[in-house]
């Protein structure tokens, strides 16, 4: 295949049309045109050319229809060539039939064209066509292509509402004065519903593909390949989904723009509103922002205090409409649910909870079975900010612990994961405190939260220590009935955390996990709660060592007093009497027995026999014994210790096998 | 939640010649309507009879962002072109109706034309703040194939307490009752405007059981209260309707009692109780229980209608003409400071 026959073969067409006198037969020249060009493609002046030859309208319409599908671009497009298609719009010598094939061929290679300013100048009389029912579809499709903001007027408006009024329900004036509501809001008064599909879609698919090909084999510009044929669609929910999903949050849509704004609904991706957020004009219902994410960034970016108000006045009307307005019944919950979720999703996305939101919890608390939204209302409590301590409690504590009383063990687990959420979340503020210390900003004013002067007023430190201690002795004190592994995990993972904020940050006064806590993970089944309590204490014990050798060097007071030493030597050395020594219950040495009474250690004595000295040892304690009960088998066998670990290890797959069987 | 409306205390005691004074200033405010001013003055070119004998049905909304008022008449050709645009607009607008629903609602709109739309303060007598009127909306429709017109009114009033936070540079303006007198379809699109231009939201104004209570009190109050100047010409019964949760078979029970039957049995509470300790309601109540044994203090009150005008706990309100000059100001102010 011959690349240099293409431009003979266009020359011969032109001659032969310019021939009058004979009748035109081109079948050869375009069969042979068609294998050349569906390989190779045609260049710019090719194109130019062959356009000529098409529009005198000298061929018929079978050799005219297969031209058109010939102009396979090799590389970019020129405007001219596509101007000179809009100039013929009104020649009487091409059929509107193949006007129509011309425009396909626009829109097929419209992400080709050179540069299109020419062609933006021409929107008018491309808009002058609508008039024309053949047309129209496809001119729409290329409006919809062309379109900026500063095509978008009232007259234009104006008339495609008289085409629809005139020509009745189409949907590509729809999809066009969509995209025009879309720039100008207040001007498209008109309510437009979303459509399910594409309204614009390829015209010609195995064309499109053609040119794709030839693109790709030509032209090394890959961005060129595949070009959209209709803009990037910006996701909007749909009214019927909305409605099913009782969806009330208001569409991001803004009004009274300028030529010049740029608003979130020509949006499309995080780059175009990374480099466009200082600029982004804020819809005229913020609400919005709770079911648009690129809205959130803009808030969080740049939090006013209005636009905190705005949004602020809108949730607190719907959250007391909703849930103290209305009848509670299906529908109603559901819109609770579902705002709930996205408020949910809204503070865990800024790391912050509104003042409003915080306010309605408060209020909402006092009145909670517990149940209802639980799931939801846990994730917003881990957000709430410090205040003064004695506020905290009668809002929020109090309330919850009256619930805690009457609840299952899921729910207590949950509430105190939701506490340990709460204090990390606690901790990530100090952190940002201690940061501003370090950088010499003592003044705790200082630490803005982002959402518009939100600031926490006054150290809370006081709150957070009151509020570790209040979930020591108040939640913490694993009652027996839910002596159980999810609740000994949430407990556990609230200490360390506790634990954590208290050594590692040093910001309050230490505050010791409970004896009951202690004494139920060292007697607990499981090896978990005894391996995490026994790594707690060693935190301490390296704290206090720390704490000691900064005193004796003259560094800050001591952080604990004789007691909590004496407090803390006591369970360590129970703990350590009873794996290492040999001496359960051992009252002596600064150990405490357990704080059992000598009638029970003396019970206790009489039960275990002659076994007493190690009924709590690394052999016989009950979240150990299963592992010395596997390693003595193995040992017995002569075998290395290597083999005991995968011994042991498939005893216990054994035994969750066993066990998961069970429960389903 | 609502908050109560009326205390059991009388209405304030008014003289003769102010309540005539009163009287006058309600007729009166036509006459204020066809004032015109010039500069910063405003014109009432709504009279706040449009309050009088009409169903209204009663809205919250949250504080309204970038309200101005000196931008009335803008707002009024705004609210003009949206109605035009919605009613010319081919689809149907409204996509929480269905499609059936939808098309009727199109054909009859499709009917009718949008002529004027009048926005004003409105001087309500007595209203507290002169600086801080209510608003009313006239929209005038007028059929296409006839001549008759037809007038739907919205009417905003202003915050009790808080007043215009523009002041407090936070560009607010709270109005936080509205009141609707308009089919539904075109209060679903005066709504869908105000939340989209002003950042609002509005949503329907319940009332609870005892809201109802407190104002039968009130309005107990106000019609037998002695030192009114004239007695009403006309004497309505007063009728208490109780809805009944969770009995398929009884939606609700009416009681009627005669004007002359609540006058004494008010006077008999006044007589018997200097110190206005037991109120009406519970006076009716007890009553009822002793005739048929039914406890109406643990049903709902949903539904009440005296000779002042009729409240349901749904939000709808009507007020008559005959003692609108004493009551109306006072009576919206209390529904105003509820709803904030």
């Amino acid at each position: 295949m011959d690349i240099k026959r293409i431009q003979p073969l266009i020359m011969s067409l032109d001659e032969i049309i310019k021939d009058k006198g004979r009748k035109i037969t081109v079948k050869d020249q375009i069969d042979e045109l068609e294998t050349l060009v569906q390989w190779h493609g045609l260049e710019d002046t090719q194109i130019a050319e062959l356009l000529e030859v098409i529009i005198k309208g000298k061929l018929d319409d079978y050799d005219v229809r297969k031209l058109i599908k010939l102009l396979i671009p090799r590389k970019k497009v020129s405007e001219m060539s596509v101007i000179k298609i809009f100039g013929n719009f009104g020649n009487r010598n091409m059929k509107y039939s193949i006007q129509v094939l011309l425009l396909r061929w626009v829109v097929l290679i419209y992400g080709f064209i050179e540069d299109r300013s020419k062609i933006y100048r021409l929107y008018g009389v491309i808009f002058h066509y609508l008039e024309y029912a053949t047309l129209r579809p496809i001119l729409c499709h290329l409006l919809y292509l062309v379109t900026r903001r500063e095509h978008v007027k009232s007259y234009r408006i104006r008339k495609l509402i008289e085409l629809q009024t005139l020509a009745g329900y189409e949907p590509h004036i729809q999809e066009l004065l969509k995209l025009y509501k879309d720039y100008f809001p207040n001007l498209v008064t008109i309510d437009i519903q979303p459509s399910r599909s594409t309204t614009f879609k390829c015209p010609d698919i195995a064309w499109y593909q053609l040119i794709n090909q030839v693109q790709k084999r030509w032209n090394n510009d890959k961005s060129l390949l595949h070009m959209p044929l209709t803009r990037p669609m910006i996701p909007k929910t749909m009214e019927k989904r909305r409605k099913i999903e009782h969806n009330d949050i208001p569409s991001t849509r803004t009004y009274n723009v300028t030529q010049k704004s740029i608003t979130l609904e020509e949006i499309s991706d995080i780059r175009q509103l990374a480099s466009n957020i200082d600029k982004v004009e804020l819809p005229n219902q913020l609400a919005s922002v709770l079911d648009h994410r690129m809205l959130q960034h803009v808030i969080v970016s740049y939090p006013e205090r209005i636009a905190i108000a705005r949004i602020s006045y809108w949730i607190d009307q719907y959250l007391m409409d909703t849930v103290y307005w209305s009848d509670q019944n299906t529908t109603t919950k559901m819109r609770i649910d579902f705002l709930l979720n996205k408020l949910v999703t809204m503070t865990e996305f800024m790391k912050e909870l509104l003042p409003v939101i915080q306010e309605f919890l408060m209020k909402y608390i006092h009145s909670w079975d517990g149940r209802e939204y639980h799931e939801l209302i846990f994730r917003l409590l881990t957000f709430l900010r410090p205040g003064p301590y004695n506020q905290f409690y009668e809002n929020i504590l109090k309330p919850l612990q009256s619930i805690y009383n009457n609840s299952s063990a899921s729910w207590k687990t949950k509430l105190i994961h939701c506490y340990t959420d709460l204090l990390k979340y606690w901790t990530l503020l100090y952190e940002g405190y201690y940061e501003g210390i370090e950088q010499g900003n003592q003044d705790y004013e200082d630490l803005d939260n982002s959402l518009g002067n939100l600031s926490i007023d006054g150290d809370y430190s006081l709150t957070i220590r009151k509020f570790i201690d209040y979930v020591n002795r108040t939640v913490l004190i694993m009652p027996e009935d839910d002596d159980q592994i999810e609740i000994q995990h949430a407990i556990l993972s609230f200490i360390e955390i506790s634990t954590l904020l208290q050594l590692k940050y040093g910001c309050h006064k230490i505050v010791f996990p409970s004896y009951s806590v202690i004494h139920r993970s060292f007697f607990s089944t499981y090896g978990m709660p005894l391996s995490r309590i026994c790594g707690i204490i060693l935190w301490y014990e390296d704290e206090f060592n720390k704490c000691e050798r900064e005193a004796s060097i003259g560094g800050d007071t001591l952080r604990y007093n004789i007691n909590q030493i004496k407090y803390f030597n006591s369970f360590v050395m129970d703990i350590c009497n009873g794996i290492w020594r040999n001496r359960p219950f051992n009252k002596f040495d600064n150990s405490d027995g357990f704080q059992l009474d000598n009638d029970v250690i003396s019970q206790i004595q009489k039960l275990c026999g002659e076994s007493y000295s190690k009924c709590l040892s690394l052999t016989h304690l009950p979240s150990l014994a299963f592992m010395s009960k596997c390693y003595t088998q193995v040992n017995e066998l002569g075998k290395p210790y290597d083999e005991y670990q995968v011994h042991f290890l498939k005893k216990l797959q054994n035994i969750v096998q066993v066990k998961y069987k069970t429960a389903t | 939640m609502p908050r109560n409306l009326g205390k059991r205390n009388r209405s304030p005691e008014l003289s003769p010649e102010l309540s005539t004074e009163l009287s006058d200033s309600f007729r009166d405010s036509s006459v204020d309507s066809l004032e015109d001013s010039s500069g910063d003055e405003f014109v009432y070119r709504l009279d706040a009879d449009i309050l009088i004998n009409k169903s209204f049905t009663l809205y919250r909304c949250t504080p309204l962002y970038k309200f101005d008022l000196s931008n009335l008449l803008q707002y009024a050709k705004e609210i003009k072109k949206f109605f035009e645009g919605q009613v010319t607009g081919i689809l149907p607008f409204d996509s929480k109706l269905d499609e059936h629903e939808n098309i009727n609602m199109l054909k009859e709109l499709k009917e009718r034309k949008v002529t004027d739309v009048v926005i004003s303060r409105i001087n309500v007598p007595n209203w507290n703040d002169s600086n801080n009127l209510p608003i009313g909306i006239e929209i005038k429709f007028r059929f296409k194939k006839s001549s008759t017109e037809q007038k739907f009114h919205i009417m905003l009033f202003p915050s009790i307490s808080h007043g215009d936070d523009t002041k407090n540079g936070l560009s607010f303006s709270h109005y936080p009752l509205i009141l609707i007198k308009a089919p539904q379809r075109i209060t679903t699109i005066f709504v869908e405007w105000f939340q989209r231009q002003f950042d609002c939201r509005i949503c329907r104004y319940y009332l609870e059981s005892s809201n109802l209570k407190n104002i039968i009190e009130e309005w107990t109050n106000l019609v037998f209260n002695q030192d009114l100047p004239s007695s009403p010409s006309v004497s309505r019964q007063t009728e208490l309707t109780y809805s009944i949760p969770n009995i398929s078979e009884i939606k609700n029970i009416t009681l009627r009692i005669s004007f002359e039957d609540t006058k004494r049995l008010y006077n008999s509470i006044i007589q018997k109780d200097a110190e206005q300790t037991s109120n009406i309601m519970e006076g009716i109540e007890n009553h009822f229980f002793h005739c048929l044994r039914i406890k109406f203090t643990s049903l709902i009150l949903s539904k009440i209608s005296t000779n002042v005008g009729h409240v349901t706990c749904d939000g709808k309100l009507k007020l008559f003409k005959v003692y609108s000059s004493h009551l109306t100001a006072s009576f919206l102010e209390k529904l105003v400071i509820a709803a904030q």
